[in-house]
């Protein structure tokens, strides 16, 4: 809900590089963020935000921009 | 995205979204058309059709300051940076293209150019002004010879005429201020896109930084990348080397420091600012010069019912950016929403993303996540930062092509 109003300030439909996200499942935007949270995936603006977060609240995001 | 980001505000807030009707229920006046503002404005009627939302702003266009940098190094047109409020209009909101010019936090009333606006809620984002004051010789007259260029526009245009015009072989001096200031890495992003530009155009030339700082955002990133890409054509001296500026005389193109006297062909004086002129005028900011507030509301400390957001607020570890601003927008226009319902504010986590470029195909990004903690926001530890110190040229490529959805994303959300 209001935690997931950032990510829309960098990804949007119209993004070429940037992934966009509301063409995803929740579960995988899930995976995806846990993933960065722990490192075992390696991006870059990425890994440092979603470590910022609890999983609670990442699993909040994706539940709110994932289909 | 615009349909999608409906879908997201109207699930996560149904309850407080009604059908328009014609008499609103409150007035919400937001001062100020830039990333905050748009994007608060934007926020308030989506969340709530029902609120007459007015926007004043007496600039027809804006002209956004991120990836203005790159207008300076001619690597993109000045009409790319400009945005109009049409589509806000056509949203519903009012703009009202006027100055603000007084506001009165206990009969709830702004005066405009030619006439007095009532309000429920008022939403200032004024940013910056420039403080003048604080650096005796550099006046408004003094801008149109030593542009600043820190608020986009014709002083970007006013910029890039004079670096077109250098001859190969000169010399340009930008002078940086002590923090706080909008964009703390924008300096040094310029300094390297102009570099870039000299070494392609006008290769004997180069960029002098004189720095009132000893450190600086993204330093040890921007210094490497200034020995890889840019070697020799920038030469950065802090306030230890006493490199801080205390005077200007615009007529001979000098900047005065401590020790020297510094003449450049091309001269760009980042002044020390303050919060823009209607939160100075109305003392809603204090004596240093920026808005106290509520951290989880944005509510003024100063004048109640009027909320700050964006560069002219004091918001700690947030740092003074676009991103910030428009997540700032996002976040207050809740909050207010929620006000006029009678209910609580919501506390939450807020980020920030800034990307800077050294050249088109070298983006470097710093990333922050943010928390309230009682009247403060504070950094979450452990989380955020700056690129990798060693990268491959794909990395910096990767956040060069980032940094322009960034910026596609940003003002999507706040003008189109």
């Amino acid at each position: 809900m209001v935690l997931a109003m950032t990510c829309t300030g960098c990804h949007a439909r119209s993004n070429e590089s940037l992934p966009k996200l509301d063409t995803r499942s929740s579960d995988e935007l899930y995976q995806t963020l846990l993933a960065y949270k722990q490192d075992v995936r390696a991006g870059t603006v990425m890994n440092r935000l979603a470590k910022g977060y609890t999983e609670e609240e990442l699993k909040l995001i994706a539940d709110e921009l994932g289909q | 995205m615009i349909k999608r980001r409906n879908l997201l505000l109207g699930a996560a807030l149904a309850p407080f979204v009604g059908c328009a009707s014609s008499t609103p229920t409150a007035r919400v006046v937001v001062i100020g058309g830039g990333f905050g503002g748009a994007t608060a404005a934007r926020t308030l009627k989506r969340l709530d059709p029902n609120v007459d939302v007015v926007l004043v702003e007496p600039k027809q266009n804006y002209y956004a300051c991120p990836f203005s940098n790159l207008v300076l190094a001619g690597e993109r047109p000045l009409v790319a940076q400009s945005f109009s409020y049409s589509v806000l209009v056509k949203e519903g909101i009012s703009w009202i293209p006027s100055r603000a010019l007084d506001i009165d936090p206990v009969s709830k009333q702004v005066t405009l150019e030619n006439q007095l606006m009532s309000y429920d809620r008022l939403i200032l984002s004024p940013g910056i002004s420039l403080n003048y004051s604080a650096l005796p010789g550099y006046t408004e007259q003094a801008a149109s010879v030593l542009p600043h260029a820190w608020q986009a526009g014709p002083q970007t245009q006013l910029l890039r005429e004079q670096l077109f015009k250098m001859k190969n072989g000169g010399l340009v001096v930008i002078s940086v201020p002590e923090t706080p200031y909008r964009c703390p890495p924008g300096p040094y992003e310029r300094a390297s896109l102009i570099a870039g530009y000299l070494k392609k155009e006008k290769p004997r030339s180069k960029v002098l930084l004189l720095d009132a700082k000893d450190r600086f955002s993204k330093q040890s990133l921007f210094e490497s990348a200034w020995q890889q890409e840019l070697n020799g054509y920038i030469e950065w001296q802090g306030r230890s080397e006493g490199a801080v500026v205390t005077r200007v005389n615009a007529e001979r193109s000098e900047l005065y420091t401590d020790f020297d006297v510094v003449r450049g062909d091309v001269v760009n004086v980042i002044p020390p600012q303050k919060a823009g002129q209607i939160a100075l005028t109305t003392g809603i900011a204090d004596r240093s010069g920026w808005c106290p507030v509520n951290a989880l509301t944005f509510e003024s400390t100063i004048a109640a019912d009027v909320h700050v957001i964006g560069d002219a607020a004091i918001l700690n570890a947030m740092p003074k950016s676009a991103f910030s601003a428009n997540a700032q927008g996002k976040l207050c226009a809740v909050q207010v929403v929620r006000s006029l319902k009678g209910l609580p504010p919501i506390t939450t986590t807020m980020a920030n993303t800034c990307y800077s470029l050294v050249h088109t195909d070298y983006g470097i990004s710093v990333a922050g996540v943010y928390r309230p903690d009682g009247e403060r926001w504070l950094s979450v530890t452990g989380a955020g930062g700056v690129s990798p110190a060693e990268a491959s040229a794909v990395v910096r490529r990767r956040e060069a092509r980032y940094a322009e959805d960034w910026f596609k994303a940003i003002t999507s959300e706040a003008f189109l």
